[in-house]
């Protein structure tokens, strides 16, 4: 039993950072329609940005936000210097798919550049060390911080998305380009904003969980993208909250398939159930939720 | 409130709009009228810059606005009532109608909401509900509800009455004079001729991309060729 309930709170604060992730993917490749293959790279910048402010001294909240502000800024330059541009000049959506791609393997490069191929760790100072044993169940306090700071971004993201005048903005551009022209929504700087929003997700998300494992690593955002990806369509595209349940399902499969099968079959279960799924539900596992489009 | 002078827009190497020009006076309601493919929609895209103006004016106000982005003109007082309503299916009502404030920073907002809301009380009713989710009738009263939101001086209205029932093409109409008459200038583009020289003063026929005709309302609804061109089939 205590090993069932240790896999949960593994899982659970595992997949909450995957929820993080896969919340500024939906923002994306859901609610924008644009396939940006760099989304994982913002994720390890942003692991590498919580980094170096850590070793500069910050503590780990202020770590944390010049992780998502980072974050953030690389999705903004992704978006004007290569979907804008494309957009403009009328490139099909696979060039955006493959130049993304590109930017993707020019961060990994530039990162193993500054930063070499070691796997990074955070100072001793920045991690929380505190853990309690509670029958057999070890839970740490680091998960607990992950947790919550994971459910306050999610909440942020969600109110900002329903309530806010820039989140109807949003949503109307997701809708039709057009629509939100005549009401006076300015197009660009909507996508702009939104892009902001998905890479300062993918870079909290990269800070958390290189705490959670104390790795950071030039090549962590790459299995990531294909996990964010995964948990996306897993939810239904473009659903936020699909994004984040299916970021807790994987979370808690990959967690239990390495406790009760083995480690090496982590990814083959994983994603095996996750292939199952969608053959018996192509739309996701909340399509209920699936909005209607233009 | 507008000046359009030997305007020509269009969409790529091709204009559809091959020189127009047409005065509506503020506090007015003109009408443009004329057969599908006539340009009436490439008109009031262009208006509120939707198209670019390949040559000539769009004077709003005594300021020149067609090489201006759509936001801007909107934040001038310019709304459209797009054809086919094109409101956010996915959103509710009241965030539609939100969204159609999106150029103001003023806290009249709430208040302007209210007002739609005593305008159209359905939408009331229907406030938390998706706008895909109503039938064809409401969402043309939450797709001028939204244009109302942004306070225009000008209000562009493309087909209101399309594919509505005959009952609520009549509420629409009734609804589009009193918006006029509160002293919000209109222009109407339809193709039910009739009904829109029933609220304009003044109108325009509009064909292949040339004004062929232009008058008051009574004069065009008298004129033997517009009867037999437009009203004709519908009388």
């Amino acid at each position: 039993m205590s090993v069932f309930l240790q896999q949960v709170v593994n899982g659970i604060s595992l997949g909450s950072t995957y929820a993080v992730f896969a919340m500024g993917c939906t923002l994306i490749f859901g609610v924008l329609n644009i396939v940006n293959m760099a989304q994982g790279a913002f994720f390890m910048g942003g692991a590498y940005f919580g980094l170096e402010a850590a070793r500069l001294g910050l503590p780990a909240p202020l770590a944390l936000l010049v992780a998502l502000v980072g974050g953030g800024v690389l999705g903004v330059l992704a978006e004007l210097v290569i979907f804008r541009t494309l957009r403009v000049r009328g490139g099909h959506r696979w060039m955006g798919l493959v130049a993304s791609l590109a930017l993707a393997r020019m961060m990994v490069g530039i990162a193993q550049e500054i930063f070499g191929t070691q796997v990074q760790r955070y100072p001793a100072s920045t991690l929380l060390d505190t853990a309690w044993d509670i029958d057999g169940v070890r839970i740490q306090l680091l998960q607990i911080v992950i947790l919550v700071v994971s459910i306050v971004l999610m909440a942020l993201l969600a109110l900002t998305l329903q309530r806010s005048s820039t989140g109807r903005a949003i949503r109307t551009v997701a809708y039709s380009e057009d629509v939100a022209r005549i009401v006076g929504v300015p197009v660009g700087r909507t996508i702009l904003t939104t892009f902001f929003l998905a890479g300062g997700l993918a870079g909290a998300a990269g800070m958390l969980l290189g705490n959670l494992f104390n790795v950071v690593s030039p090549f962590m955002g790459e299995q990531m993208l294909v996990k964010g990806l995964t948990v996306i369509i897993l939810g239904g595209l473009g659903n936020v909250p699909g994004a984040v349940a299916g970021g807790f399902l994987l979370g808690l499969v990959e967690v239990f398939s390495v406790a009760y099968v083995s480690s090496s079959f982590r990814d083959a279960i994983g994603f095996g159930l996750i292939f199952l799924i969608l053959l018996v539900k192509p739309t996701g596992l909340f399509s209920r939720f699936e909005e209607r489009r233009a | 409130m507008l000046e359009v002078r030997n305007l020509k827009a269009g969409y790529g190497a091709v204009d559809v709009l091959e020189g127009i020009s047409l005065s509506v006076p503020t506090g007015a309601c003109v009408c443009l009228i004329g057969a599908n493919g006539a340009g009436k929609t490439t008109t009031l895209s262009a208006i509120c810059g939707l198209v670019p103006a390949s040559s000539g004016e769009i004077v709003l106000e005594d300021k020149e606005i067609s090489r201006l982005a759509v936001d801007t003109i909107v934040r001038r007082g310019v709304s459209l009532v797009p054809e086919g309503r094109r409101v956010v299916a996915n959103m509710s009502v009241e965030d539609n109608l939100l969204v159609g404030a999106y150029t103001r920073r003023d806290d009249q907002v709430g208040a302007d909401i209210e007002a739609v809301y005593q305008r159209f009380g359905r939408l009331r009713e229907r406030r938390k509900q998706y706008a895909g989710s109503m039938s064809g009738g409401e969402q043309q009263m939450l797709a001028i509800g939204r244009a109302l939101m942004a306070r225009p001086k000008l209000l562009l209205l493309d087909e209101p009455s399309m594919g509505l029932a005959p009952q609520i093409v009549n509420d629409i109409f009734r609804t589009i004079r009193e918006i006029n008459e509160t002293g919000t200038t209109v222009l109407l583009v339809e193709q039910n001729a009739k009904k829109a020289l029933s609220v304009a003063t003044y109108g325009y026929v509009l064909e292949t991309g040339r004004i062929s005709f232009e008058g008051s309302a009574s004069d065009l609804l008298k004129s033997a060729q517009i009867a037999e061109a437009y009203l004709g089939a519908l009388s």
